[in-house]
């Protein structure tokens, strides 16, 4: 450590960012594809394209509900839950899942059931994948607190950058394109400083989200061992008042599902997206219709999503739950928001596609910065490791290919995994998560075994292919295209495929420029 | 660099590292005990407030960790303020 305030926030600032650098590229770039998760998940799933004629109309889903209603009953009478997903703006088929795995997918016009290649039973975890891995790493609770860690430093890496730059107004409107060190010094600038207000708040909330895992201590002291219950009762001020009653007891006829969900829709004044029925067939049946997930009308953030529940016996209404200003704020609606600023579930699209891009940026931060270590010792050597600093300097430029470019190659070698992996396989959704973290450690090897020069165009330029052909793959493997997918108004699966084309020019763009000009 | 640099290094990492999270864990279960004693902060609200308020004391010491020239202060600094929590913890409970 060097004299002085400034050096040694500085210092801090090189080696906290740098070691957690690798392990942050990761979390943030599959943190920001999470964001599509859902959209993600519906490509995966390559269920069938529905022209637009085919949308439902308010008579034919009175008789898809029906039709519904008699499949769950003759599949699973006796699962202790049926879901029905209906389909939202982009159509599709409806979904009948139940207690136990089962699935079933319905016409959405005529209620018949699809079967076959219609039916699609792709097993997959979809765009949660990136989520998941997002704060676990797939590494379980080891990985949940490597990303806690990886969190905490890169808290300590903003502020101590934020101090580092007393400068960091004018330096925000400074670049200078094409001087090796200075131009990534300053895209390193330009992308922290126009991303900062997002990044501490996505790096805060994301430490919160889990606070209660991260730091319990507070809680145990107060509440006891076992007192999270009590907690977040006491949190909230009032006890919840769903029903739960446990009963097998005497049969019930099945409720009419097409008159309940209308009744919902009025109660709620929005569309019904699902429809819950608990304890089917049973005395203690409720049924529980919900509105659409991300609410845009919602006038507060940290909502509810709007439900009402029905007695499945008689038909009573049981409980409305609506997302509403004049809700009495409680404590507990505070760890509600913080999570709701860190999932964007709030504000519809733009906000997605507002994080999305800061999410980008927030990556491009990390990738310039680890870069810039290298850059900078390229030129002079800071003799850190004494004998050994060629060989871990040789080390460090490797980790930055796999972390930037390999993690990259590997998230659309997930989607690849998704389409080659055969449909039947029962365990496909496990392999096609093996193929992203083998895919992953092979660029760290091969990122090893090359100069590292050869190993950033190389595997950028895979990355890029990878992605401009995956709309041909797509069609190849299921016969879908992006032009189907735009015909028939399904934006979200044809943007997954434009988002891809996207990301293959970007990174084609890189390859060429490493290509011409070497990381300088 | 010399070896004594190198150890050094190793334990301010440590210390920020592992000393920190002691550190922290005492001073939010201290403030969650404490914080009741406001008019208006109920208990389930006090540990709300302590737990949030956790990962910033984290960040904020590490830095003064790394930020203080003396090694010694710092060990000494951190053992004592332990001490001290530890003992506010006792009283309060």
């Amino acid at each position: 450590m060097k004299d002085g305030f400034r050096q040694q926030m500085s210092w801090l600032h090189t080696w906290c960012g740098l070691t957690a650098g690798w392990v942050l590229c990761a979390i943030f770039l599959t943190g920001t594809l999470a964001v599509f998760r859902q959209p993600v998940t519906q490509w995966m799933e390559a269920r069938p394209v529905l022209p637009a004629a085919a949308r439902a109309t308010d008579a034919d889903r009175a008789a898809v509900l029906r039709a519904a209603t008699a499949q769950l009953a003759a599949n699973a009478g006796k699962a202790r839950f049926w879901r029905i997903e209906l389909p939202g703006d982009h159509g599709g088929a409806v979904l009948l899942v139940w207690q136990g795995g089962g699935q079933a997918a319905l016409d959405p016009a005529t209620g018949a059931p699809l079967t076959g290649a219609l039916a699609s039973n792709r097993k997959t975890e979809g765009g949660r994948h990136f989520m998941s891995f997002h704060y676990m790493l797939q590494a379980d609770t080891p990985g949940y607190w490597l990303v806690g860690w990886a969190s905490m430093c890169m808290l300590v890496a903003l502020v101590s950058g934020v101090v580092v730059h007393k400068r960091i107004f004018q330096d925000f409107f400074t670049f200078r394109p094409g001087k090796g060190q200075r131009s990534w010094l300053d895209a390193h600038n330009a992308t922290a400083v126009l991303a900062l207000p997002f990044l501490f708040m996505i790096v805060y909330t994301g430490l919160t989200f889990f606070y209660t895992s991260y730091m319990p201590w507070p809680l145990q002291a107060v509440y006891g061992p076992n007192g999270y219950q009590r907690y977040q009762s006491e949190l909230d001020g009032q006890a919840s008042a769903a029903r739960r009653v446990d009963g097998n007891a005497g049969a019930v006829a099945l409720p009419d599902l097409a008159a309940l969900t209308q009744h919902a829709e009025t109660l709620m004044a929005r569309p019904a997206r699902r429809v819950m029925v608990e304890q089917p067939g049973r005395a203690a049946m409720v049924i529980r219709v919900f509105g659409p997930a991300d609410d845009h009308r919602a006038e507060t953030i940290a909502h509810t999503q709007s439900s009402v529940a029905f007695d499945g016996a008689t038909g009573a209404v049981l409980e409305v739950k609506m997302p509403r200003v004049d809700d009495p704020t409680t404590s507990a609606d505070v760890h509600e928001v913080l999570k709701a600023l860190h999932l964007a579930r709030f504000g519809g699209w733009s906000i997605k596609w507002l994080y999305f891009a800061s999410g980008l940026l927030g990556t491009a931060m990390m990738a310039t910065g680890t870069i810039l270590f290298c850059v900078k010792r390229r030129k002079k050597s800071a003799q850190e490791f004494g004998r050994a600093t060629a060989g871990v300097y040789r080390v460090v430029e490797a980790l930055n290919v796999a972390a930037i470019a390999g993690i990259a190659l590997a998230c659309i070698g997930y989607f690849y995994a998704n389409r080659l992996l055969p449909v039947e396989w029962t365990e496909r959704s496990l392999w096609e998560i093996r193929a992203f973290l083998w895919l992953w450690l092979l660029t760290l090897l091969h990122a090893l075994a090359r100069p590292p020069s050869r190993a950033w165009v190389e595997q950028l330029a895979a990355g890029a292919a990878l992605c401009l052909a995956l709309p041909l793959l797509n069609w190849l493997t299921t016969g879908q295209h992006l032009l189907a997918y735009a015909a028939a108004g399904d934006w979200q699966r044809a943007g997954v495929e434009l988002v891809a084309l996207a990301f293959g020019v970007l990174l084609a763009v890189m390859a060429h420029r490493v290509q011409n000009q070497g990381t300088r | 660099m010399t070896a004594r640099y190198r150890w050094e290094v190793a334990g301010r990492f440590l210390l920020a590292g592992v000393g920190g999270y002691v550190l922290t864990a005492l001073l939010s279960t201290a403030l969650a005990l404490a914080l009741p004693a406001l008019p208006g902060v109920s208990r389930a609200e006090g540990v709300l407030i302590a737990s949030l308020l956790s990962f910033a004391f984290y960040t904020l010491f590490v830095l003064w960790v790394f930020a203080t020239r003396s090694a010694w202060r710092v060990w000494s600094i951190t053992t004592g303020a332990c001490l001290l929590l530890v003992g506010v913890q006792a009283l309060l409970v």
